[in-house]
C-alpha cells in the first residue's frame, strides 16, 4: 500500500492517490498528506483507483480529514473507486459527506 | 584336461593314459560305451578317445549321446581307428566326430591334435560366455523396455477425448514411438490436442514425450491458451533436449459450443481441411519452427484461428505418412494425400495409412505414423462450463495467537484460502472488509480493549493506533478464532468469529449511529453487507452470513 500526494500548479487543489490496501496502516502518512495544508487549496480529490481493499479506519480517516478541513476546502471528491470499494462508501452513506464520482 | 578313454582292449588304454599322463594331463578309463556314458555323466571331461568297434555299445553309437550329455558344450571326439576306408570316416564324423588317431599311436600327433582341440575348446568356451552375457544384456533390455512401455501406457491413458469429435492412429517404427498424440478436455469443456514428432525414433526419440505430456496436461486442466501452451512446451524442450533434437508439433484448442478452432504449429506438414458440401480441401500451413529450436525471445507463439461451422474433416499427421509418396513424386505428396481424402472422404486414420502404403509401397517405412482426424463441427453440442475452476463446500478454521497478530495482516492468509472459489474471488474486495472488521473489532475492542471515542480527535486516530500497536506488542495467550463454512449450492458464506477476550457487542441499535463520529463503522458496515449479523449471547462470537451475488 502506498500514499502518493500531488498538487496543483495554482496550489488550489490536493491530489491523494492510495494503491492497494486503505487501512490503518496508511494513517500517518494520510494525516501528514494534509498537514499544514495551504489556505489556497479548495478542493481535494482522493483517487481509489488502484484501491484493492478498505476498512473501517479509512472511512475514520476520511473523516477525519473532512472535519480538519471542512472551514477551508469547499469540496472533497472521491473518484475512480472500483465497484466494490464504492459500495463499501455507499453503505458508509458517504456519498452524502463526499463527492462519490 | 580331463581326458576318457574308451577302449575294450586295456593294453589300449594303458598305453594312452601313460602317454597322456606323461602330458600332464588326468585320465578315466572304460571299456566299452556304456560306461563311457555313465562316466560322462558324473564327471565332465575335455576331451573323448572312443575307440570304434568295441562290444556292448560302439563308438559309433556311443558318440552322439556323449554329445547330448555334454549340451551346449563343446565336448571332442577323437576317434581311435584302425579303420581306413570312406564308408568308415563318414560314419565316425557323422556320428559327431572331430578328429582320428589312428594306430599305432604317436605320441607327437596326439599331442598335437590335443593342441589343436584345446585351442578350439577355448574358442568355445569364450563363445559360450559372450553367449550368456548377451541373453542376460537382452533380458535386461526386455525388463527395462517393459517398464518404460508402462510408463508410456500410464501415460496414454491420460488421455480424455469426445470420440465423435476425434480420431487418432499412431503407428511406431519400432518398440517406442517418436510421435505423440495427447488429448485432453480442459475444465471449461474445451478439447485440446497436440500431434507431435521427435527428431529421431525409437526410445531416444520417445523420451522427450514424457516432459512433454508433462505440460500439456497441466496446461489443459488450467485450461491455458494456446500460445501459452506452445511457449511452455518450447521452453521445456530447449532446457532438456540435446541440440540438434527438437520435436515439430501442433497444438489445438476446439471451443466447446462452437468449434471454433485456435491453432499453434510448428514444423508439421500441411494439414488438409475437408469440405464436405463443396467436396474441396484446404490446407492448414505450420507457420513455426519446431518446438525446442528458438530462444524464448525469439520464438512465435502466435496462433491460427478458423470458424468452423460447417461440416468440416480436418486431417493432421506427421512427416511418416508422406515420407513414401515424397521420395517418388517430391514436394507434392500433401496433394496426393488431399486426393485420396476428396475420393473417398470416409476414411478414418487407419484406413489413410493403409491407402498410402498401397499406393507407395516401394519403400520400408523407417518412420513413425500418426494421423488424427477432428470434426470441429460435433464440439457444438458438447456443454460449455463457465472458465473457471467448479466450487465446492469447505469449511476453514484458523486461530491466530498473538504472535500471528503481530504481523500486520493475518487476514491476507484467510482471504488467500477463501477466495480460492471463483465466486468468491470476484468479490473478494467485500469478504477483505467483512473479514478485517471483524478481526479488528475482536483484536481491538475485545482483547485490547482500547477506547474508540479517540478516533474523533484531530490526531486521535494516529494515538489510537499507537496504543494499539503498544498493547500488542505486549500481549500474551490471546486468540482470534475464526471458522468459515462455505455453502455452495447456497452461496452462502458462514463466518463465526471468536475471540479470548470478552468478544462482541452490538451497540443498542445500529441505526443510531452517529454519521459524523469517527468510530463505529467497523460494526454498521459488517451488519450492512451480510445478511445475517447475530452475536451469541454465551461466548460473545460474532455470527455472519455472507450471501454471494
Amino acid at each position: 500500500m502506498t500514499l502518493k500526494k500531488e498538487m496543483s500548479n495554482l496550489k488550489d487543489k490536493l491530489d491523494i492517490q492510495i494503491s492497494g490496501k486503505f487501512d490503518f496502516n496508511l494513517v500517518q502518512d494520510f494525516r501528514e498528506a494534509y498537514r499544514d495544508l495551504p489556505t489556497s487549496v479548495k478542493t481535494i480529490e482522493i483517487d481509489l483507483h488502484n484501491t484493492d481493499y478498505i476498512d473501517s479506519s479509512a472511512l475514520g480517516m476520511l473523516l477525519n480529514l473532512q472535519k480538519n478541513t471542512k472551514n477551508q476546502v469547499d469540496s472533497i471528491l472521491i473518484t475512480r473507486a472500483q465497484p466494490q470499494i464504492k459500495k463499501i462508501l455507499q453503505i458508509a452513506r458517504f456519498d452524502k459527506l463526499f463527492d462519490v464520482e | 584336461m580331463h581326458i576318457l578313454i574308451v577302449d575294450d582292449l586295456a593294453i589300449n588304454r594303458n598305453i594312452l593314459a601313460t602317454m597322456l599322463q606323461s602330458q600332464g594331463h588326468t585320465v578315466a578309463e572304460a571299456e566299452n560305451g556304456l560306461v563311457a556314458i555313465d562316466k560322462a555323466q558324473q564327471s565332465l571331461f575335455d576331451i573323448v578317445l572312443l575307440d570304434v568297434m568295441m562290444p556292448i555299445k560302439n563308438g559309433i553309437e556311443t558318440a552322439p549321446e556323449l554329445k547330448k550329455i555334454a549340451g551346449d558344450r563343446f565336448l571332442p571326439i577323437i576317434f581311435l581307428t584302425s579303420l581306413d576306408d570312406q564308408q568308415s570316416t563318414l560314419d565316425c564324423l557323422a556320428a559327431g566326430g572331430d578328429d582320428f588317431l589312428s594306430k599305432p599311436y604317436d605320441m607327437a600327433i596326439l599331442s598335437a591334435k590335443i593342441k589343436v582341440l584345446q585351442r578350439t575348446i577355448e574358442l568355445s568356451e569364450k563363445t559360450r560366455s559372450q553367449n550368456r552375457q548377451l541373453s542376460q544384456y537382452r533380458k535386461q533390455v526386455e525388463r527395462d523396455h517393459a517398464i518404460v512401455e508402462k510408463v508410456f501406457a500410464n501415460l496414454y491413458q491420460q488421455n480424455r477425448y469426445y470420440p465423435d469429435v476425434v480420431n487418432f492412429t499412431l503407428q511406431a517404427a519400432s518398440s517406442f514411438n517418436g510421435d505423440l498424440i495427447l488429448a485432453d478436455i480442459a475444465p471449461n469443456g474445451h478439447q485440446y490436442l497436440l500431434i507431435g514428432d521427435f527428431t529421431g525414433h525409437g526410445l531416444a526419440a520417445a523420451i522427450g514425450i514424457l516432459p512433454v505430456a508433462q505440460c500439456f496436461f497441466d496446461a489443459t486442466s488450467k485450461a491455458e491458451s494456446v500460445a501459452k501452451i506452445a511457449a511452455t512446451l518450447n521452453r521445456r524442450l530447449l532446457e532438456l533436449l540435446p541440440n540438434d533434437r527438437f520435436c515439430a508439433a501442433t497444438i489445438i484448442e476446439l471451443a466447446a459450443g462452437s468449434g471454433n478452432l485456435t491453432l499453434w504449429s510448428g514444423g508439421m506438414p500441411n494439414a488438409i481441411i475437408y469440405h464436405t458440401q463443396q467436396q474441396k480441401t484446404d490446407k492448414i500451413v505450420a507457420q513455426h519452427m519446431s518446438l525446442g529450436i528458438l530462444p524464448e525471445h525469439s520464438f512465435d507463439a502466435s496462433v491460427q484461428n478458423f470458424v468452423t461451422n460447417s461440416d468440416h474433416t480436418i486431417t493432421f499427421y506427421t512427416d511418416g505418412l508422406i515420407e513414401r509418396a515424397h521420395s517418388e513424386q517430391l514436394f507434392f505428396a500433401d496433394e496426393h494425400l488431399a486426393k485420396i481424402i476428396v475420393e473417398q472422404p470416409t476414411m478414418g486414420p487407419q484406413d489413410i495409412i493403409e491407402k498410402m502404403q498401397h499406393n507407395f509401397p516401394n519403400q520400408m517405412s523407417c518412420d513413425d505414423i500418426s494421423v488424427l482426424q477432428i470434426n470441429p463441427a460435433l464440439m457444438s453440442n458438447k456443454k460449455k462450463y463457465g472458465d473457471t475452476a467448479i466450487s465446492v463446500n469447505f469449511t476453514i478454521e484458523v486461530s491466530f495467537n498473538e504472535a500471528d497478530m503481530r504481523q500486520t495482516h493475518p487476514i491476507d492468509f484467510l482471504l488467500e484460502q477463501i477466495c480460492r472459489t471463483p465466486e468468491l474471488q470476484n468479490e473478494r474486495s467485500i469478504i477483505y472488509t467483512i473479514l478485517i472488521e471483524t478481526y479488528n473489532n475482536a483484536l481491538e475492542h475485545g482483547i485490547l480493549k482500547l477506547n474508540s471515542e479517540l478516533k474523533n480527535e484531530a490526531d486521535g486516530l494516529l494515538y489510537y493506533y499507537q496504543q494499539r500497536e503498544q498493547r500488542l506488542a505486549n500481549l500474551s495467550s490471546a486468540y482470534v478464532n475464526y471458522v468459515i463454512r462455505y455453502q455452495a449450492d447456497q452461496k452462502q458464506l458462514f463466518i463465526t468469529v471468536k475471540d479470548s477476550g470478552t468478544g462482541f457487542d452490538l451497540p443498542k441499535n445500529l441505526a443510531d449511529l452517529n454519521n459524523q463520529d469517527c468510530f463505529g463503522w467497523g460494526l454498521k458496515l459488517i451488519e450492512s453487507l451480510c445478511a445475517s449479523c447475530t452475536i451469541n449471547k454465551e461466548d460473545h462470537s460474532l455470527n455472519l452470513i455472507y450471501q454471494i451475488q
